[in-house]
This record gives C-alpha cells, sequence and structure tokens, in this order.
C-alpha cells in the first residue's frame, strides 16, 4: 500500500502536465512580479517620504515646531499637538515596507532591526532633503482654499490651541499685529512676563511665532520667537492687504 | 537510452523547463518520501498528507521558471513546502498569530560547530524523532530540518527566511526544551 502512494501521486501530477492543466508560468510572469514588487515598494517609500515632509511642514507652518524653544510650560502642547494620526500612518507604512522589503533575500537574512534602522535612516534622511525642497509650499500655495485640504488642515486649527504664526504686520505700544496664513489680523498683547526669544528687535515683516491665550479677541503672549525658517516668506508678505485696522501704530521697531 | 536518474537535481530543472517535462517525476521520486515526512511533522493523522504533498509538487512545477538555476533545488522545494504547510494551518487556524518574533529582531551570536555537537546527527535524530512533535511550530521546524533532513543552518535560514543566526538560537533553544521534556534526550544528558 505505501509503495503504491508515491506512483500514485507521480502519476497524477504527470497526468495534469500531460493535458494541460497545470502550465509551467512563463518567466515574464515573475519578471512582472519582481517589476510590481518594486514598484509598490517605490510607491510605499514615495509615500512614506511624502508624509514625514509634510509633519515637518506642517509642524513648521503652524508653529507647533518651535514649541520647545519656549521652554517647559510648552512641552506639554508640543506633544499633544505633534500630528500623531500622521506619524502612526508612518510607522505602520515603514512596518509595511518592512514586510515588503523580506521578500529580498539581503534584507531577510539579517536580523530585523538592522533593516527597520536602515529604512527609518533612509527615510528620515529623505524626508529632510525633501523639507527643504519647496515642495509642500509649492503645494500649499498653489491651492485656492488650502486649509480646508485634509493634508493642511491642522495648521489652520493651531490658532486655537494657543499657537500663532505669521508675520509681523505692525509694532504698536502694547505689542504688535500679525498676519496669519489664513489672511487674518491677529493683535499679540506683550507684557514683562512675554518671553522674546530672537537675536534683534522686532520688526515689520519678521516671521513670528506665539505662543499665547486669546483675550478678548486679542492674544496675551506668553513667549514670542522670531523664526528664519525656509518658510520665511510663506505666505509671501503682502503689503498691500488694504487698510489696517486696530491700535494706531507707534513704531517700526519693537526694542528688547 | 539515456540515464537521468543520475542527473543532478538542478541539472533535471533544467531540462524540464526546457519541455522535457516527463524527467518531472525523477524528482518527486527523490523527494516524496521526504516532503511527506516533513508536513507529517506539522499535521495532524487525520489530514490528508498525500493531497498537501501533491499541491506542493505541483506548485513547484508552475512555478519551475523561478527557479534560480544557481541554487540548491532542494532548499527552494523546502521552501514552497514551508510555504504551502504554513498556509494550510492558517486555513485551519492552526498557526499562532504573527506577532513580533525577538529571535529575528535582534542579532545573536551562534558558535561555529553548529548545535554544538555533542554525538553524531544521525543518532540524536533517531533519539528525538518520538519528542520533535511537543515542541513549539518555531522550533520544531527548525530542529527537524537540522537532525531529520540533515539540512544546514544556511540552507534553513534560506528555507523560513529568517537570518541564520535566529536558525541557530532555534535549535539551541529546542535542545534545552527536549533535554528537559523528552525521556530519551533526558538518559544521554543525565
Amino acid at each position: 500500500m505505501d509503495k503504491e502512494e508515491p506512483k500514485a501521486i507521480i502519476n497524477k501530477i504527470l497526468d495534469k502536465v500531460r493535458s494541460g492543466q497545470i502550465k509551467m508560468r512563463p518567466s515574464s510572469y515573475f519578471i512582472l512580479k519582481t517589476i510590481l514588487a518594486v514598484a509598490v515598494i517605490f510607491v510605499v517609500a514615495a509615500s512614506i517620504l511624502f508624509l514625514i515632509s509634510l509633519i515637518f511642514f506642517n509642524l513648521k507652518a503652524s508653529g507647533v515646531w518651535y514649541l520647545p524653544r519656549f521652554g517647559f510650560p510648552a512641552l506639554g502642547p508640543y506633544i499633544k499637538l505633534l500630528p500623531w494620526a500622521l506619524i502612526s500612518a508612518v510607522g505602520a507604512l515603514i512596518l509595511v515596507l518592512e514586510i515588503l522589503a523580506k521578500r529580498f533575500s539581503f534584507v531577510y537574512k539579517r536580523p530585523l532591526v538592522y533593516s527597520l534602522i536602515v529604512i527609518a535612516l533612509l527615510v528620515f534622511m529623505g524626508s529632510l532633503i525633501l523639507d527643504r525642497t519647496p515642495l509642500h509650499p509649492s503645494i500649499f500655495s498653489s491651492q485656492e482654499d488650502p486649509l480646508k485640504n485634509p493634508f493642511y488642515r491642522d495648521i489652520g486649527m493651531m490658532q486655537e490651541k494657543g499657537i500663532y504664526r505669521g508675520t509681523v504686520l505692525r509694532i504698536l505700544e502694547q505689542g504688535f499685529i500679525i498676519e496669519t496664513l489664513e489672511d487674518s489680523e491677529i493683535e499679540i498683547l506683550v507684557d514683562k512676563d512675554t518671553k522674546f526669544i530672537h537675536r534683534e528687535d522686532l520688526e515689520k515683516e519678521d516671521s513670528v511665532v506665539v505662543f499665547g491665550e486669546e483675550e478678548e479677541g486679542k492674544v496675551r503672549a506668553k513667549g514670542v520667537l522670531e523664526i528664519n525658517d525656509n518658510l520665511r516668506d510663506f505666505p509671501p508678505f503682502r503689503p498691500d492687504n488694504g487698510p489696517l485696522h486696530g491700535p494706531p501704530e507707534s513704531q517700526d521697531k519693537m526694542p528688547l | 537510452m539515456k540515464d537521468d536518474s543520475a542527473k543532478t537535481d538542478e541539472d533535471i530543472m533544467n531540462l524540464v523547463r526546457l519541455g522535457e517535462t516527463d524527467l518531472f517525476s525523477i524528482l518527486i521520486e527523490r523527494y516524496e518520501e521526504k516532503i511527506k515526512r516533513y508536513a507529517r511533522k506539522f499535521l495532524s493523522d487525520g489530514e490528508d498528507i498525500n493531497d498537501i504533498v501533491q499541491d506542493i509538487f505541483i506548485k513547484v512545477f508552475i512555478n519551475i521558471k523561478s527557479f534560480d538555476l544557481k541554487r540548491k533545488f532542494s532548499t527552494w522545494l523546502y521552501r514552497i513546502a514551508h510555504n504551502e504547510l504554513v498556509n494550510h494551518l492558517k486555513k485551519r487556524k492552526k498557526m499562532p498569530l504573527p506577532l513580533i518574533d525577538m529571535d529575528i529582531l535582534f542579532p545573536y551570536y551562534i558558535s561555529k560547530n553548529e548545535a554544538g555537537e555533542e554525538m553524531d546527527r544521525r543518532d540524536f535524530s533517531k533519539k528525538i524523532e518520538s519528542c520533535v512533535n511537543e515542541l513549539d511550530w518555531k522550533y520544531r521546524e527548525p530542529i527537524f530540518l537540522y537532525y531529520m533532513e540533515e539540512l544546514s543552518y544556511k540552507e534553513i535560514s534560506e528555507i523560513l527566511q529568517v537570518p541564520v543566526s535566529t536558525v541557530g538560537v532555534r535549535i539551541k533553544r529546542a535542545k534545552e526544551m527536549l533535554k528537559s521534556s523528552c525521556k530519551d534526550i533526558k538518559e544521554i544528558y543525565g
């Protein structure tokens, strides 16, 4: 009985081969499969790069990136305001990339931690390079209402959380007015407790991040930081926005 | 009349790819019993081993053109068998969920003397045959391939698609487990 079993399997398989029930897949099938796998890996890697650079852009454009500069009181809001959904999506995609890459022997022959470190380093460095290109500022500026785009929605929501990024329009006696990404003007009040972090006097057209609380339509600043990142001219300063309303202008510079 | 049975597995694979499909029977004859023994270590008695083994050889035939002739046929065959058995067990929900495995995550040092041979591999395989089924899947497979099929760490690493050091650490742990649970092994080590 046992001796007959192997023959039975051989015969069954050979019968299927001879009758054409089973056929060899052509070489082109495997070549296409490999090309497809590489293409999927490329798309996933590109998505990770895009998302990380988007995280950097959103953090900088919203001002959250600079919160740690305001010291310990700003650390709590900083951690809370990090885009955790995007960060989780990047983590999940890195795992997907690792799983896809594991089909290649140079990946599975080494401990997982090595390939994870290499993937994380590559995507992080790629994202840093991408962050220095005008990719996101260009996409953002090309949209009619970018803050309604799900990618950039968080930027417009940071004001409700006490973070204001904008360009100084005018210096006032008790503060200054900034123009935000949403083209709105906000009056910032400063006092002796406000922490200033900038090298020179605050001037018109300076980019600033303000960490503070809203008080009767104005913002009482806990901290003001002058920034000089690659989004310095973003959005472009628009001096011709029409007549400004608000308290009288006092001077061009706010001394430290 | 040609004597094809003297040819290597890889030579036969090449001829089958070139159209001499009947030669595939030589490969089935050479490996059928080995693959059945391998499958028996992972499937319960009630399951039809013949059907699964047949499916494995059909997969080999269908995918024959993806085989790299510079590699060893037996390693490639066991890889296909491993995948087929894993898929079968997943369908039967007998396969544990793939959680993060620390054995794969971190590098381990393994001795150059594979598995630290205290006795002949064949003798050891006879001793553990009755106990190997008590081990978890992840330990059972490498120890089976190493002692019973006499494959090297490198070959097992390619079959399981895990680092060589992971194979080493799993075999070492499997032996330690067997030392404490297997009567025949306990007798050797006291």
